[in-house]
Parts: C-alpha cells; structure tokens; sequence
C-alpha cells in the first residue's frame, strides 16, 4: 500500500505542479511559448508600468495579445499579411531614424540587425530607457507576405534572460499559411 | 469463500488502478493549452462569424468564476467589472455589415438581465445588447444599452425591440449608452423623435456653474449637463444595483426639450466609483484633433458629433470621439492664410527647394531668419550639415545684422514627418535670452510667427504653435525636458504601433504620433513636394490621420 500512495502522491504533485505550455495562436501564426507564460487580461495590462506614458496609447493600436513569462513582458500583434510595410531594410531604417533621437539625448544602447531564423528572418531592435529593456521584433515569412510584429519589456537586469527569451520566441514562430 | 482474486493478484490490479489514474493526471496536468480560436467549443453555432466571434469573445471576456452570484454584487469603483454580471445570447446573435465592419449584434441572456437606470425612469426601461465589431482581423466588443424615455416607450418596454445598432425608430426618443464588456464608458447619445440631440462624453472641459457648464461659442452654443447612470441585475424579481458613472452630456441650444436632468447616485451599496467626480469634470488630456472635421471639410472648433449617421442606426461606438475641444481654440485655416505669408513665400519655397537636393544621407538645413519684424523678406542664411542621418542644428539669432529667427527648415532624409525635437525646438527658442531680453513685444511677434519646416522627398511640413498652445506646448517640454528618452519612447510606440495597426507608410505614422503627442498645442500643415498647397494634417473623430484642405 506505501507504493501505491508513494505512486499516487508523486502524481497528482506533478499533476498540480507541472507548468501547462502555451502556445500564441492567431490567424496564420503559431507560437510555442515557453513554460511559464500566461495571458493577461485587459485589466492586467493596463495595470502594467509601461502603461503610465505621458500620452496613453489608443485602445485601437495596443497588441491584442500580452502574456507575462517570469516577469517580462511580451506583446504580439497580429499577422500583418501583404503589408506595405514589408521590406525589412527600409522598416530598419525607419525605426533607426526614430530611435535617433535616444542618441541626440546620449543615449547609446539601440540596436538594431536583421537576421534569419529557420525559414523566417527577423528584424530585432533593442534598447534601454530608465532600467527598462525594450525589444521589439518582426518576423516574416520567407515569401515575405506574412509579418508577425511584437515587442517584449524586461527589466534591464534580466537582460540576458530577455535576450534568451527571445530567441526562443522567435524560433518558435511556425506560420501557418 | 472463496476469494474472487487471489491476494497478490489483487494487488497488482490496485497498482493498475492507481498507474492509470495518474498516468490520466499527468497527461490532464501536462498537455499544452492550446489557445487557438478555433478550437473553442460551438457547437450550437452555425454561422461560423459568430462561431468565431464567440470564441474570441470568450478567450478576453471569461467569467473566472462561473455565473455571478449576490455575492458579486455592489462592486464599485475600478474593481466594477460589468462582464461579470451578464451573459451573451448566443443563440440570438445576428450578423451584417455596416461602416466597413462586421457586425455581430446578440442581446443578454435573459437569465443574467442588466438595467441601466437614467434619471427618474426606471431601469426596466433599458434594453442591452452586446455588439461585436470586427474591422480586418481585429474584434472590438461593446455592451450597448438602449434607454427609452417614458414618452417613446408610452409604458411599452417591448418597444425596445424595436430598435438594434443598425436600425432605430424613426421617431425613436432616449439614450443610445456604449461602454466595454467591462463596463468602461465609451460614449453615448440622446435622441428626440429620432434626431440626436445630444452626446455623451467624459473629459470635458468647460467652466462651471451650479453643477451645469453653459459656453458659447461661434457658430455654434452648447451646453452641458452632468448625467449619472446605474447599472443594475436582475436578480429574480429584483433588481439588485452595481455601479454608478457619471458623464457629460454636451447638447446643442437653443434646445427646448433639454431631455435628461441630472439624477442623484445612490447612497447605498458603496456605490459611486468608476466615473467622474459630480461637478468636475475632468480636464482634457493633450491629444491631436482636426477641430471639427465634418465631411472632409474643416468647420470651427467643435468636435462633437450631432448629425446622424443617415442609415437609420446608431453612431458606432467611439464614432464621435472624445470632444475635447469644446473651446474656442484658434482656427486651423485662420492660422494657415495667416502663416502662409511667412512659410510659404517664394524665399522658403526655393529654400526648401534647395534643401532637398542636397546629396547624401544626412540632414541639411536652413535657420529663416527675417531681416526686420516689419518685413516679410529674409536673410540669406546658408545650408548647413552636421553630416548625420539623424541630426541638424539650427542657430538662434535675433537682432537686426543677423536677422530675427523666425523659423527653419531641415531635410528628413528617412521621410519621417517632423519630430517631437522639431517642435521642440519653436519651443526653446522662445526661451533664448537673444529673445527673452528684448521685451514682451518681441516675444509676442515671434509667438505669432514661429515655424518648423520639415522636408522630405515626398511632402513638406509645417509645424506652428497655436495662439494658445503655448502654455500645453511648455508643459509638455517640462516633461521631455525631465525624461527625453521615455518621452522619445512615447511618441516612437505611437508611431510604431499605428503603423502596425493600420499598415500605413513612415510619414503618416509619424504624423499621427505627433499630432497624438500634441494635440491642440501645434497645427501641422502638409503640403506635397514643391509645392505651397498644403493641408491640415490631424486627427479625425475615427481616430486616424487625416490630410483636410482648408475652404
């Protein structure tokens, strides 16, 4: 009988403990998100710290989808399909000249490369503002029709995790069309 | 007796018993939480919009704990959540088209019921629905409430009916009240025999008197009045009240049927949080606005919303904005026939002209500075370059070798509009001692008179500073001034984000997140490439960019 307890009990803690993997789904994406991750309501979000911005962010532009994964978090847009914002190089330049002002201000942590991953290559861009981490990213299909866009807050001390975080968000995203 | 199982049998069927239940807990606890939208149940639906539609519905409004009990009740201030409290007849939901959305219309379940009481009517006289709106790939849900005044309803509540957000009666008299599933406050609308008399809105900005704010203005007069609503539930036979706001509603006058007086909050159940304070109304926050953009054509300046929307429905949720520009505020297009003098006379014209051909990457421009403050004729300053892409420094000068700046013009290579650094810049100059010491008159001149020309390969822009903007522009230079990088990081978000959400090209993002940014302090004129035709570029009572001619 011990065993049969021992068995039983191991179980449900592993039942209870074992952290449910999420996966980010929307028309043409899916995303494997690590463990750990959860969505948070409208209510969470506007609670977050990056809400408190001089100037609120419109309803209408904020991502629809936001989780939290061990205290950093991460935006994701929808898929923009046949965007007219699809060459990567010119939407590097873009971000580029407006994060140019971080650099007229002596601010010289933003980068920014473009890079491939899998079958998909990406825009990264991060910088860092008052002990808060930014990155934020696109990612395209190899044809180059399909972009998913989303952006990740961290705190600056968490910048390797961040980092780590990332590329794995970024490998794991398999579009579905 | 004989045993069924002999006892080490038994044993070992025991064991298989308890492997099997935990292999099910572990396969139950570990399986991935596979959110797609599709795979939400329904499987009542048939209509596969409203399937969907549902299924979205369900992943951002659930209920944690199931149906709400009494215990939920009387919730108030920010912890009042109103989705809490009703449930979505899904099985009556119906589907069309209307404003380039589509449309998803279902009342409550009649088991979770919702009233909302407006003045002395009770709240049976309230009908709620839930209305989806999916425009492209986003969904926007709302809870809209239909209030029939006494003498349109004629003791009748199932006239209610009668009216959904494509189609009202025509002589439909009452409130037409939009908040979020939430129970967050959008925006509303009163009606009399089926024309809008007046709206609903929170942020206003008027002084007050007795507890009403009355304001004329030209061409137009209106006034305000503060107008409490309460939610209640259905519970049985009672109705048990939630939540109280309070807004303004902002009518046209002369108005003889003035249709709603204020009504007094209830004092019990805690309630009164989760709206404006009675009697002071919030001020308006600083956000872009092309006053009164009505048909494509710039009117005076008002931005609220009485004209119906002519197909016989409601005004879409948020469709009227938020009228914060209840006040007079100069004129866009006064402005512009006003400062065309000055930016758009033959010396800027071949200025910006030669700007733009400057070869390279980087940012080239050029200080505008008037020989004298009675002329309209400049010092030939020359084209300078810091050689960055990002980078272009003006030199201030205000005497009469020199010339008096008035203005500048600098090449965008990227083809971004102008930046906050860009105003900013009209802003610092005004606190240049070269100026400050030279007296009020001076400073006025050069208030009246100060630009910004951005220039790109596309389009040429103006930035000026309204007569009364200066005090909003100054407050929001002490902010960038404590914190560039996070107020940079604002307008950049801006910028990013409506990009993203409306795939529209560089300049117009950045447009918009500077007009955001702004508001009412700055008009920003645009103008196509080498030309000196240019436009008002702000924002509409959408909520999007737009480029408006001036008459």
């Amino acid at each position: 009988m011990k065993k049969i307890f021992l068995t039983l009990t191991i179980s449900i803690i592993t039942a209870i403990t074992c952290q449910a993997q999420l996966i980010h789904t929307s028309d043409f994406v899916k995303v494997a998100l690590p463990d750990g991750a959860y969505k948070l309501n409208k209510q969470q979000v506007d609670a977050l710290p990056g809400q408190s911005s001089l100037v609120k962010m419109p309803e209408a532009l904020k991502s629809p989808y936001t989780y939290n994964i061990h205290g950093i978090i991460l935006n994701m847009n929808n898929v923009n399909k046949d965007s007219i914002n699809n060459n990567m190089l010119k939407k590097k330049r873009f971000l580029d000249e407006l994060a140019g002002s971080f650099k007229r201000h002596g601010n010289n942590t933003y980068t920014s490369i473009v890079k491939n991953f899998n079958n998909n290559h990406a825009l990264i861009t991060n910088y860092i503002i008052n002990n808060t981490g930014y990155y934020e990213f696109y990612v395209q299909n190899a044809a180059k029709t399909l972009t998913l866009a989303g952006k990740m807050e961290y705190n600056k001390a968490d910048a390797a995790k961040a980092e780590s975080l990332l590329n794995d968000i970024i490998n794991n995203v398999q579009f579905t069309k | 007796m004989k045993k069924r199982y002999p006892k080490s049998t038994g044993t070992i069927f025991k064991l298989c018993i308890v492997l099997l239940i935990a292999c099910v807990a572990v396969i139950y606890g570990c399986r991935k939480d596979i959110s797609k939208l599709d795979d939400n149940p329904t499987a009542t639906i048939t209509d596969p919009k409203i399937a969907k539609a549902k299924s979205w519905y369900e992943t951002n409004y659930s209920k944690p704990g199931g149906k709400p009990t009494t215990q939920n009740t009387n919730a108030v201030g920010d912890d009042f959540d109103l989705s809490q409290f009703f449930s979505p007849n899904w099985a009556a939901a119906k589907n069309y088209a209307r404003f380039n959305d589509d449309v998803i219309e279902m009342p409550m379940d009649a088991a979770s019921a919702i009233g909302l009481k407006v003045g002395s009517a009770s709240q049976s006289n309230s009908r709620s629905s839930v209305l989806i709106l999916k425009r492209g790939d986003t969904y926007k849900a709302y809870v809209m409430t239909i209030v029939g005044y006494p003498e349109y309803l004629n003791a009748d509540t199932s006239k209610l009916a009668n009216n959904s957000y494509g189609k009202h009666d025509a002589n439909f008299s009452g409130m037409v009240y939009y908040t979020t599933p939430q129970g967050e406050f959008v925006d509303g609308y009163t009606y009399k025999n089926g024309v809008i008399k007046g709206q609903l809105v929170d942020n206003y900005t008027a002084t007050t008197t007795g507890g009403q704010a009355v304001q004329s203005i030209t061409p137009n007069a209106y006034q305000a009045i503060q107008v409490c609503t309460a939610w209640y539930q259905k519970v049985g036979e009672v109705w048990v009240y939630l939540d109280t706001q309070c807004h303004t509603e902002v009518i046209e006058v002369p108005d003889p049927s003035t249709p709603l007086p204020p009504i007094t909050p209830p004092s019990s159940g805690g309630g009164g949080g989760g709206g404006d304070s009675p009697g002071s109304p919030d001020p308006c926050p600083p956000q872009g606005t092309v006053q009164s953009v009505k048909d494509g054509k710039v009117g005076n300046a008002l931005k609220v919303m009485l004209l119906n929307p002519g197909d016989g429905g409601f005004p879409p949720p948020g469709g009227g904005g938020a009228p914060c520009t209840i006040k007079p505020v100069e004129d866009p297009c006064d402005k512009l026939k006003k400062s065309k003098a000055k930016f758009a006379d033959s010396f800027n014209t071949q200025r910006n002209a030669a700007i733009l051909t400057q070869p390279g990457p980087h940012e080239f421009g050029s200080d505008l500075n008037l020989t004298s403050l009675t002329s309209n004729t400049y010092v030939n300053t020359p084209i300078t370059t810091d050689s960055r892409n990002d980078l272009w420094t003006p030199h201030f000068t205000w005497n009469s070798t020199d010339g008096y700046t008035v203005g500048s013009a600098h090449k965008h290579p990227g083809g971004n509009a102008p930046s906050p650094d860009d105003v900013f810049l009209i802003f610092q100059n005004l606190l240049n001692p070269a100026l400050t010491s030279t007296g009020a008159s001076n400073i006025n001149f050069y208030k009246q008179n100060a630009y910004a020309t951005v220039i790109t390969s596309t389009a040429t822009y103006v930035i000026t500073v309204n007569s009364t903007g200066w005090g909003q522009l100054g407050s929001l230079y002490a902010n960038f001034d404590n914190d560039p990088d996070g107020f940079d990081n604002n307008y950049l978000s801006i910028a990013r984000d409506y990009k993203i959400a409306n795939n529209v090209d560089d300049a117009t993002a950045t447009a918009y997140a500077l007009n955001k940014i702004f508001g009412d302090a700055i008009n920003m004129y645009k103008a196509p490439a080498g030309t000196t035709s240019y436009a008002i570029a702000g924002i509409d009572q959408d909520g999007k960019l737009v480029v408006v001619p001036c008459p």
